[in-house]
């Protein structure tokens, strides 16, 4: 990229349109102090990025003073191509591209402009005149980020922190696979396959001797069968008798006899027949209160009606004379009767509490006597049921007695039942017990599955983590490596090195070198802007596009010797880089030879 | 640089890590390949999230 022309208007000290020619590798402006050299640095840096050279600053600030808006055209060469853009304190920007005599609009774009960010733009092409005390005051961790900024490492960066926290991911789903691992225990459960097979076997040879005995022995006879059905029966009777007893048990509590609940019963019965007195008893005192309060109203408003004649000679009504003693004796006379009243009628109200409270007990009583009722008759539906099932036990307990007695075979065959039943349930248990055995056995290498799984992803995650690591350190590494011996040669090349030439580490040092040991804020101004001038030289070399550099007072601090050595520094760079170099050093200026002059101080 | 030689780069240092004893032999071409288009993914795309990215370079759920 190289730059053409700049064009300003209400910027700074330059209020009318100002064009300047840039044409060339090598531009010299000079101009005294306050001539506007500073002013047309930002302006290109504003062309470029928007954005105020110096920090803390927002574009509107460039603007001339009282100027609704400031404006910088800048025209460049890039790829090519021949582009100007357009842009406005206000915010407004605009990019042309030259179509042989004409200007087409076009976007912003890496075909337009070189893909570089503010900071990019700030450090490869640009040293102004305060940059160097910011720079000095920027904590470490900023000039880190700085660096990477630079470098264009920030996607890599990035995605190194991701990877850390996949790896991160990793190590926590590990460690609950483990836990899970070692929380899972056999606990007292015992592979019991060979007791298994062992009960499973002995049932199937029970089954075959019960099964031998019966295809041997002759079916059983009428007796047998009719033992067979009656035992059902006398189970049934049984089991009803059972159940009848325990529901009984149940209606009686509270009762050891059912004439004691019969008693209760008649009792309660006799004291609700006082329930039909006891609510007409109320309504009578509720009536009575209603009418006392009655009273109590019409009394006080003929005692209100009196007091109101109190002072008035005549009477309102008559206009009869009226006596105040008379008046006086009426007034005591209802005071009397109010207070009458209010006690019986609060007497009225005591009484009709307590009727009150007694029809609610009664009313209680009345829902007591139903639930009296209804266990009366579920015991006497109960006993008879227990009655019914005793008497039906008893006689099939007669007609079995009267049976033959079992015959050897039966007996025999009833006794591999009941052999074969308990090994079916000793089987049934050990089944049971087996298969919680095997449940746990396979949740175990389930947990060990995946936690051979999980421990398989967090070494991947960590050999892809460490691979990012050292990818971050390569490429960083590269790209600063040929920096730090640009800028040590640099240095050589000033003599600034007072001893052997030190290797430069702009990584280690986050961007803030040494000399001979000695730290950056700790050197003399002329050593300060050397060393600070070859860094940034060195690291626009890493930027495509920042193909120029733009020098504001770059002298300042610097001796004869030193100037003279920057003048070679700079001639050596052309034509790589178009320099644009801002200065108040004639004597400076005049040792270019080969340079476009604009003379600042003929504006 | 280019994410093609960021991730070429990056394939070289795996491919070194692997010759080293913690990792020799533990990973196969296909786990390779998968780790390289996972941090050809995360380069290109920054607000890829940590749970997407651990999917894509182990093939299962996070």
């Amino acid at each position: 990229m190289k730059l053409e022309k700049l064009v300003v208007r209400n910027v700074g000290r330059y209020r009318e349109k100002h064009e300047f020619d840039l044409r060339g590798d090598l531009i010299l402006v000079y101009g005294a102090n306050f001539s506007g050299k500073s002013t047309l640095a930002r302006a290109v840096y504003f062309a470029l990025t928007g954005r105020v050279l110096n920090t803390g600053l927002k574009p509107p600030a460039l603007a001339s003073t009282n100027a609704a808006s400031g404006t910088v055209g800048l025209f460049y060469q890039h790829q090519q191509s021949r582009f100007r853009i357009y842009r406005s304190t206000k915010g407004e920007v605009q990019i042309e591209r030259a179509d042989g005599e004409t200007w087409r609009q076009c976007a912003a774009d890496a075909a337009t402009l070189p893909a570089l960010n503010f900071q990019q733009w700030r450090t490869g092409c640009f040293l102004h005149e305060d940059e160097l005390g910011e720079f000095l005051v920027q904590p470490p961790a900023s000039r880190r980020d700085l660096l990477n900024q630079l470098l264009g490492v920030e996607s890599l960066l990035h995605a190194q922190e991701l990877f850390i926290q996949v790896r991160r991911l990793a190590k926590r789903r590990e460690k609950t696979a483990t836990g899970l691992q070692e929380s899972l225990r056999l606990d007292g459960l015992a592979d019991r396959s060979a007791e298994l097979q062992a009960a499973r076997s002995a049932l199937a040879k029970l089954e075959a001797r019960l099964q031998t005995l019966q295809e041997t022995q002759p079916a059983a006879g009428p007796d047998e069968r009719l033992r067979q059905t009656w035992e059902q029966a006398r189970a049934a009777a049984q089991t009803r008798l059972t159940q009848s007893q325990q529901q009984l048990a149940a209606v009686r509590a509270g009762f050891t006899h059912r004439d004691e609940l019969a008693e209760l019963l008649q009792q309660v019965t006799q004291q609700l027949t006082q329930r039909e007195t006891a609510t007409r008893q109320l309504e009578s005192c509720a009536e009575s209160r209603i009418s006392l309060t009655s009273q109590l109203r019409q009394v006080e408003e003929m005692l209100g009606m009196i007091k109101g004649l109190q002072g008035c000679e005549t009477c309102p009504t008559c206009q009869q004379p009226l006596a105040p003693a008379m008046i006086a004796r009426l007034v005591e006379e209802y005071q009397t009767r109010r207070e009458a009243v209010l006690r019986e009628r609060e007497q009225a109200a005591a009484k009709e509490h307590q009727a009150r409270e007694t029809v609610r007990l009664l009313d209680e009583l009345a829902g007591r006597q139903i639930d009296l009722e209804q266990r009366w008759q579920r015991w006497q539906q109960l006993e008879a049921g227990i009655a019914a099932a005793r008497e039906e036990l008893e006689t099939w307990e007669t007609k079995l007695a009267a049976l033959a007695p079992l015959s050897p075979t039966a007996e025999s065959r009833e006794k591999l039942q009941q052999e074969r039943d308990v090994h079916r349930r000793q089987l049934a248990e050990l089944e049971r017990q087996h298969l919680q055995y095997e449940q746990r056995r396979q949740e175990i290498l389930s947990a060990n599955r995946q936690a051979e799984i999980v421990a398989r992803q967090r070494l991947l995650s960590e050999w892809a983590a460490e691979a990012v690591a050292r990818t971050v350190q390569s490429v960083v590494g590269m790209s600063l490596k040929k920096a730090d011996a640009e800028i040590a040669a640099c240095l050589q090349s000033f003599g600034l090195f007072r001893a052997q030439p030190q290797k430069i580490d702009l990584e280690k040092s986050q961007l803030m070198p040494d000399l001979d040991g000695r730290a950056l804020q700790t050197l003399s101004g002329s050593e300060k802007t050397i060393l600070y001038l070859s860094m940034k030289t060195a690291l626009s070399r890493l930027m495509p596009g920042a193909d120029f550099l733009v020098l504001d007072d770059p002298t300042l601090h610097l001796d004869e010797i030193r100037r003279e050595r920057l003048r070679d520094y700079l001639a050596g760079l052309l034509p790589e880089k178009q320099i644009i170099l801002f200065t108040n050093d004639r004597g400076f200026a005049e040792q270019f030879g080969n340079a476009r002059r604009i003379d600042l101080s003929s504006w | 640089m280019v994410p093609n030689e960021l991730t070429a780069i990056f394939r070289e240092k795996l491919r070194d890590l692997a010759q080293t004893q913690k990792y020799a032999r533990r990973f196969t071409p296909e786990q390779e390949e998968r780790v390289c288009r996972a941090f050809a993914m995360a380069v290109e795309n920054p607000s890829i999230s940590e749970t997407l990215l651990f999917e894509l370079l182990t093939g299962d759920k996070a």
